[in-house]
């Protein structure tokens, strides 16, 4: 009886294999031509070339950190909303902000809003030590439960004011502003390591205008409005 | 009963509107004020629309009724048999030339009100009032909802705003067509009727206006419900009036409800006071409402506000409370003594390097803060211009406990007519900042801006002392446009002034987000250039335009990725030299040169605004669309200009139904074809000429009222006024083609004077106090909406001699015009101008004046 039981078993597993795994399988497999193309249509085409950040980016699944109703547009050239007034950013403005902190394996990042866990996920991908702080804390739950369930379990989540930054783990190499304010918050600035970076994108919910890197050296802490795309300012006739 | 009717859903209707308008400012932004007016007008359309095809059943059920000349004329044509066009024979013969034609020249057959069509107007008036009273509760359902950032981006959100239309198209349809239904069956009555429909949509403007401030915005449809119920039961035929009685009753039940109860406005999670609110432990400290817009004040531990801090500022960053209009950020309010001291260390403290000024005028600066700054910088005098009156009451209180009361005199007012009074001279004039952090998504774009056009910085130079600066803050954007164009109003107020050389009478700091400019009436002395020098360097910020400075001291502190803003600005500024001054035509041909290079050649508009066209928001061009979506992606396109694109969408949603409206009814009438094009071009141009005037004077009329919902109100309500007297007037006259011609050629040489008029009168009466300012729009606008209430009834009347079945087609053809004219005239206003505007409304009525015919049709 236990054997006849046993056969079932097997049997009713290999009809699920037989059944529903292709179809995951090629779900998946749909999934990852559609970062491929992402990076090349989207990202590589507009300048950025760092091929750590580029793998992070083929191999972070967009979809799975956003509202399942967004899924169908996880891959489409703009940001979508997540919820309370936020946005996850556009692709290419997630893969800028990572390409111009110049990652290397073993830094230490300090992201302030965490939204949705994605830019974090990308983060960690290029081997960061990443520290994420986000204020909504229906978001910073969500994000947490997105990184934990795509394999980002060392990416560290709290919930709290980002302004305050998270001193207990600074310096750090660099920090990723991701829901910027009108003032650059001084804790960030003291929390960053001496020669550290800063990237604050600035725009409206779903427009990115431009980006501000901050470096700190020393005392002295400067700005450069940065862009992975130019703008052609002024035309000539005919042109 | 039937006149007090039609005067109460008039009334209702208006006030409606008006209330929608609010609400949905509220809830989202106040683009959907053209939504509204052109959902209104297409429920109008609509009607009349329907009454054309469905004329026997609503006017005469199953009786007998006579056919019109032109249906009945036209039988079933069997294959290869020749119809006789007869729609002409039966129609009456024109008046004879020389003859005198009696008031009520029509067939008294068609006059006779059925009980029919008095049952159709009660039920239609009872529908009306139970649809206003639910429209708001079904528009906030989940079905229904929209968000305008969302429209763009989410499939489904168009289809919620189409349906959030068809709830508020109900009762305007229901509404005009127990309107369109007594007029077709008391035509002889039409100038009477007319007259009491448009005296009660003049009342409707006021009624608004006292509801909103009673009542909250979403209490107010469901309150304006029960005026057609009331119609309903004067409108019911007499053995029906005890139904009619308990079913108002039980309406009026259901209205006081949703008045008691109003439905909770849910309002864009994308607005600045909803995203406040999600931050914890962020409280509404206080809240009133107003028609000049809700107000909050939020406070909450993780609300700090200081515009481009310096990098050098050296502690925290204290709390803020932040005040909100309709939800939209309106001003910051710091803690008690700790305003002026960070403010200290923002570019809006670059003027108080110049020295300290005796008298500080700071225009809409309900916050405080700059108050603080300037007190701090010794000033003596300080003069607050607030327009809101909750938002300066709150100052002078000190903003529900949060601060102390505002330490400067406070004059409410709308800043420009402050500065059109010109009263005394300041040391420094703050103005408001421009532009918002991180852009506003182009949301402002096609919104009036009366205090940034050449004309109120013509004032604001000539309010300042002998020795006085201005001052004033853009927000930094990419591409470049916010900035730049401020700068061309100040070099345009400069040479205005007969400056010759604007870049000595200029300073500019900038931030990583912010850039003020400091104007002065001197030229700069070497000691203030050089305190403007000290300020950058301590204060980390860059000099971006100051006589003398280096290029290394223009991006010593924040680097730009290109040269876009620099050369923008830098081109701007010596593209205006010569501009003023004694003619030099070398200078000049340079400048003819230089200038449009820059403003006509760049992607954007940067030409300095006016007040024939206001909108200094609105800086797209056609041309950059593809450059901006090949750099930024097509997804985030829509994002640039907001406001553009919502224009857009508002005529796709209501110019298709509007089209179908026209060509439908032709279809179901028996296609009378080319016989049609008169009277079609007649009340074509009658409906889209009228529309296009009214929408130019409502925006016109702003500078004059200070805000759109007054100037909406003042005008909408004083044309009405007018042309209910007009329709009143039009029974005693002929409907004869020379009287049309004379109402219709005094009416357009009217508006061929009003481009001249209006500007005029507008900056003359700015400065008058209310009372001044109502009878001058009385005065003014009265006499031209007479004649204006007179070409539409007299025109019905004489379709109605020739056709009686194309009146109601004639009314939804109007109707639909008119729809098509709120549209047009917003995007012509924003693309060319009121002036243009207006020149479009007077074509419109030569083209009506030219389709009066002696012969039928028309």
């Amino acid at each position: 009886m236990d054997r006849i039981h046993s056969v079932r078993v097997l049997f009713a597993l290999a009809v699920l294999c037989g059944g529903v795994g292709p179809p995951l399988a090629f779900a998946a497999d749909r999934r990852a031509q559609e970062r491929a193309m992402m990076v090349e249509d989207q990202i590589e085409r507009r300048g950025v070339s760092d091929p750590a950040v580029l793998q992070a980016m083929r191999t972070v699944p967009r979809d799975r950190f956003i509202p399942a109703d967004q899924a169908p547009s996880a891959y489409e050239d703009r940001p979508l909303p997540i919820g309370f007034g936020q946005t996850i950013s556009q692709p290419y403005i997630v893969a800028y902000m990572t390409e111009i902190v110049r990652p290397r394996p073993g830094f230490r990042v300090l992201e302030i809003g965490a939204g949705s866990g994605y830019q974090a996920a990308v983060l960690a991908e290029v081997g960061g030590e990443v520290y994420t702080v986000e204020i909504i804390p229906k978001l910073a739950e969500r994000a947490r439960a997105n990184l934990a369930a795509n394999g980002y379990e060392r990416v560290q989540v709290k919930n709290g004011d980002g302004y305050n930054g998270w001193p207990e783990h600074a310096p750090y190499d660099a920090i990723v502003v991701t829901a910027a304010a009108e003032h650059i918050p001084p804790p960030l600035i003291r929390q960053l390591k001496d020669g550290g970076r800063m990237i604050i994108p600035v725009g409206s919910p779903f427009l990115t205008q431009y980006l501000v890197l901050v470096e700190k050296d020393g005392d002295r802490v400067t700005t450069r409005t940065v862009m992975p795309v130019r703008f052609v300012p002024l035309r000539r006739a005919g042109s | 009963m039937i006149a007090a009717a039609a005067a109460l859903v008039s009334c209702a209707l208006i006030a409606f509107q008006v209330a929608l308008m609010q609400a949905l400012s509220i809830a989202q932004w106040y683009h959907f004020a053209g939504l509204v007016i052109s959902v209104a007008l297409l429920g109008f359309g609509a009607a009349g629309s329907i009454l054309a095809a469905f004329r026997q059943s609503l006017l005469q059920g199953r009786a007998a009724w006579p056919k019109p000349p032109l249906a009945s004329a036209q039988p079933r044509a069997k294959p290869g048999r020749r119809v006789p066009r007869s729609g002409t024979s039966r129609a009456p013969a024109p008046l004879e030339r020389g003859a005198r034609p009696t008031a009520y020249d029509v067939k008294p057959m068609v006059d006779q009100p059925t009980a029919r069509a008095d049952l159709v107007i009660a039920i239609t008036l009872l529908l009306c009032g139970i649809s206003m009273a639910l429209g708001l509760p079904l528009a906030q359902t989940a079905a229904a909802r929209f968000d305008l950032y969302l429209l763009f981006v989410e499939r489904g959100q168009a289809a919620r705003l189409a349906l959030t239309c068809a709830i508020f198209f109900a009762p305007f349809f229901f509404g005009a067509l127990a309107l369109a239904v007594i007029f077709t069956s008391r035509i002889g009555q039409i100038g009477r009727l007319y007259g009491a429909n448009l005296l009660g949509s003049a009342l409707g403007g006021v009624a608004a206006l006292a509801g909103l401030h009673g009542l909250a915005p979403t209490a107010l449809p469901a309150a304006l419900g029960l005026l057609p119920l009331a119609g309903s039961v004067l409108a019911a035929p007499a053995d029906r009036r005890r139904f009619f009685g308990v079913a108002a009753m039980a309406g009026a039940i259901l209205c006081l409800f949703f008045v008691a109860r109003p439905p909770p406005l849910a309002t864009s999670a994308y607005k600045g006071l909803s995203r406040a609110l999600n931050l914890p432990d962020a409280k509404v400290m206080f809240e009133r409402r107003h028609p000049l817009g809700h107000v909050h004040l939020v406070a909450g531990p993780a609300l700090r506000y200081a515009p481009g801090l310096s990098l050098a500022w050296p502690e925290e960053v204290p709390n803020s409370a932040l005040l909100f209009l309709n939800g939209d950020g309106h001003a910051a309010v710091p803690p008690p003594g700790e305003a002026g001291r960070i403010y200290d260390f923002t570019t809006a403290a670059l003027p108080f390097t110049l020295g300290r000024p005796g008298s500080v005028l700071i225009l809409r600066a309900g916050g405080g803060a700059e108050a603080a700054l300037a007190r701090r910088h010794g000033a003596e005098r300080v003069l607050v211009v607030e327009p809101h009156p909750v938002v300066a009451d709150l100052a002078r209180t000190g903003y529900a406990g949060l601060d102390a009361p505002l330490d400067a005199d406070l004059v409410v007012e709308d800043p420009r007519a402050f500065l059109e009074r010109g009263r005394g001279t300041y040391d420094l004039v703050l103005l408001p900042s421009v532009g918002e952090f991180g852009g506003a998504a182009g949301l402002h774009a096609a919104q009036e801006q009366y205090l940034l056009t050449r004309e109120a910085f013509a004032r604001i130079w000539g309010a300042l002392a002998e020795n006085g600066a201005l001052s004033v803050t853009a927000w930094l954007d990419y591409p470049p446009r916010h900035a730049p164009r401020l700068l061309a109003l100040l070099v345009a107020m400069l040479a205005d002034a007969g400056v010759a050389d604007p870049a000595a009478h200029i300073a500019a700091a900038r931030s990583w987000s912010t850039l003020t400019f400091t104007v002065t009436r001197q030229a700069l002395t070497a000691q203030e250039i050089e305190a403007v020098r000290a300020f950058c360097r301590e204060r980390q910020f860059d000099l971006a335009l100051l006589p003398g400075a280096t290029p290394e001291e223009r991006t010593r502190y924040h680097q730009m990725q290109d040269e876009t803003l620099t050369t923008l600005l830098e081109n701007l500024l010596s593209s205006s030299m010569g501009r003023a001054g004694p003619p030099d035509p070398p200078r000049q041909r340079r400048v003819k040169d230089a200038a449009p290079y820059l403003v006509d050649r760049y992607d954007f508009h940067l030409e300095a605004p006016t007040d024939d066209r206001p909108f200094f928001s609105q800086f797209l061009r056609g041309r950059s669309l593809g450059a901006l979506r090949a750099l930024y992606g097509g997804g985030v396109l829509p994002f640039f200009e907001l406001g553009s694109l919502v224009l857009a969408l508002t005529f796709v949603l209501v110019a298709v139904p509007g089209a179908a409206l026209i060509l439908l009814p032709l279809l179901k009438l028996g296609a009378p074809g080319f016989r049609a094009a008169r009277p079609l071009l007649y009340f074509a141009g009658l409906g889209l000429g009228f529309m296009l005037l009214e929408i130019a004077l409502i925006q016109r009329f702003i500078l004059l009222w200070g805000h759109p919902l007054y100037a909406a109100a003042a005008v909408i309500s004083t044309l009405l006024a007018g042309m209910g007297l007009g329709s009143l007037f039009s029974s005693r006259l002929s409907e004869h083609a020379a009287t049309r011609r004379i109402v219709l050629a005094l009416v357009f040489g009217f508006l061929l004077v009003l481009p001249w008029l209006a500007p005029a009168l507008t900056r003359t009466a700015l400065a008058w106090p209310f009372l001044a300012r109502a009878g001058t729009t009385a005065l003014f606008l009265l006499p031209p909406a007479f004649l204006l209430g007179l070409p539409l009834p007299l025109g019905l009347r004489a379709i109605q001699k020739m056709n009686p079945a194309w009146v109601p087609w004639a009314w939804g053809v109007n109707g639909c015009f008119s729809v098509a004219g709120a549209v047009l005239a917003a995007w012509l206003a924003v693309v060319s101008g009121f002036s243009t505007v207006l020149a479009a409304a007077a074509i419109s009525y030569a083209v009506a004046l030219l389709a009066v015919s002696n012969r039928p049709p028309l």
